[in-house]
């Protein structure tokens, strides 16, 4: 499982491994398995397929012309706070009107452990991606869903 | 997904763009800055998306207003559409594996309020992706004369820290450390130790509000002075231990001492003072963190020398410390900011101490 096999066996067990493993320096290094309980953007109906898939898949493509494609794209978006996530969302909601309709407009409280994937180092922002394991289900790992204001 | 009119092109007249990094992104790009081969900056702007198709506004920002939106001085809303160079801007959109499929160019004035950002976001400033590149913002008025003297305190402080991280302070020989010996010479003296390609050049100047300072430099070393001004202006770090060691010399009236002996230890005026000298040297280098005070007297072959040099050195910092906290200079983020906090060992603590301030000497030693 992940954090205790060798590379190849963690790769096995990531969901989008063949795109993923396609994207230079992906996942980071740095990213390991680990439990945390963490807050993720979500559309209000949990089962929403956008909840459970990274930007790379939900509108693919989504880069300007001529941009290195990045790693980031491949990984699901977390705060490590609440407060960091409603900061960083009513921040960045401002740039694009599209924004919330993309990501959702609830945040919901999610427990992570070391079987649902590797996660980055936090940002100053409070922001890591999940680079998910075939058995993550966000809506099974969710606890509290609330509306953002 | 909006209908734009405006005029569709075949094919996007803008060519060799390069992308310089993200401004601001979530998993995918938001804001991205591009590089023009012939100078200035292109940002790609994120504004609609459906399931096959996104939409990038493209246009064309000065540097200047490019480099005051990277280091968060001023609002998206300020730059989108307001401060574009052109009249237009470009709307690109991109089918899946981000192909180009419709371009077109649209009046600045009939761009759907949708598409254009809210009031107040800023970038968050980001360390700069060019390792050997220093650039600093200026802002407000600057009179030419201030500029200039901004440009030499910052190149003098490098050098210093230069010498001193990276080999030791040189043997300043027998130039007397005492009034008449200019800043230049000593800024000279240090230079010789710095190999060519590791000096602090200005390579580009922008005289305007907002404009900017780009410098070649190592930028490890020029980020370790942007931290000691920020920590000189913000928490006063090390100005009571200056200010002692100043009152001090000047009571003592040490910088009239007549001949190069009196700090060799022959003069007998000397020796009383060597003892306080060399303990408020060692404060104020404390204090200074980055600055190991200990080796530099010991390297500077006297104590008299090293706690010129250091004041010297504090008081250029101060000065550049005064022009950030009037907010008419900004420094970029340091690339290994982690790494600075490290060799500073822990945050600084300020000491305030508004009494007996020296005002600020003259550019001897």
């Amino acid at each position: 499982m992940f954090g205790c096999g060798t590379n190849a066996r963690k790769f096995e067990m990531m969901r989008f491994a063949t795109e993923i493993l396609r994207t230079p320096f992906c996942p980071p290094a740095e990213a390991i398995a680990r439990k945390r309980i963490a807050f993720r953007f979500v559309q209000e109906d949990l089962d929403h397929p956008n909840n459970n898939l990274p930007p790379a898949v939900i509108i693919p493509g989504r880069f300007p012309p001529g941009h290195p494609k990045h790693c980031d794209s491949w990984g699901l978006s977390f705060f490590t706070t609440q407060e960091h996530a409603i900061t960083f969302y009513s921040r960045i909601s401002r740039t694009s009107a599209r924004f919330a309709e993309t990501v959702g407009t609830h945040v919901a409280t999610v427990q992570l452990n070391e079987h649902h994937g590797l996660q980055t180092n936090p940002n100053a922002d409070g922001h890591f991606n999940l680079f998910q394991s075939k058995d993550f289900e966000l809506s099974k790992q969710s606890s509290e869903v609330a509306l953002i204001q | 997904m909006i209908k734009l009119d405006g005029i569709l092109l075949d094919r996007l007249p803008v060519e060799g763009l390069t992308w310089y990094r993200d401004l601001i992104s979530f998993g995918t790009p938001i804001l991205s800055e591009y590089s023009h081969p012939k100078g200035g900056s292109f940002l790609y702007f994120w504004c609609d998306s459906n399931q096959t198709i996104t939409r990038w506004m493209l246009a064309r920002v000065s540097e200047a207003t490019a480099l005051r939106l990277r280091n968060g001085l001023i609002p998206l809303h300020l730059v989108l559409p307001k401060a574009v160079e052109d009249d237009f801007v470009y709307f690109v959109d991109c089918g899946e594996d981000a192909k180009v499929s419709v371009i077109r160019l649209l009046d600045c004035n009939a761009i759907p309020s949708a598409y254009k950002p809210k009031l107040g976001v800023f970038v968050h400033p980001q360390p700069d992706t060019e390792a050997d590149s220093f650039v600093v913002v200026l802002d407000g008025n600057w009179e030419g004369e201030k500029l200039f003297e901004f440009e030499k305190n910052i190149r003098y402080c490098y050098s210093f820290m230069y010498s001193h991280l990276r080999h030791g302070i040189p043997d300043f020989g027998t130039l007397p450390f005492r009034g008449g010996f200019s800043g230049y010479h000593a800024n000279n003296i240090l230079l010789k130790e710095i190999p060519h390609k590791d000096r602090m050049w200005l390579t580009a100047l922008h005289y305007s509000s907002p404009g900017f300072m780009r410098f070649d430099a190592v930028r490890e070393i020029a980020d370790s002075i942007a931290y000691l001004v920020k920590s000189v202006a913000e928490h006063k770090t090390g100005e009571t231990e200056y200010t002692l060691l100043s009152a001090y010399i000047k009571q003592n009236q040490l910088r009239k001492l007549d001949s190069l002996e009196s700090f060799a230890g022959i003069n007998s005026d000397w020796i009383e003072h060597e003892g306080p000298i060399r303990s408020m040297t060692l404060d104020l280098g404390r204090q200074l963190r980055i600055v190991d005070a200990e080796s530099l007297v010991e390297l500077t072959n006297g104590v008299f020398k090293a706690a010129q040099l250091l004041r010297w050195f504090y008081r250029r910092i101060q000065d550049m410390a005064k022009q950030f906290k009037l907010k008419y200079v900004y420094f970029p983020p340091a690339i290994d900011q982690a790494k600075l906090l490290q060799e500073f060992n822990a945050p600084m603590l300020g000491v305030a101490d508004d009494g007996n301030k020296l005002t600020s000497e003259d550019d001897s030693i």
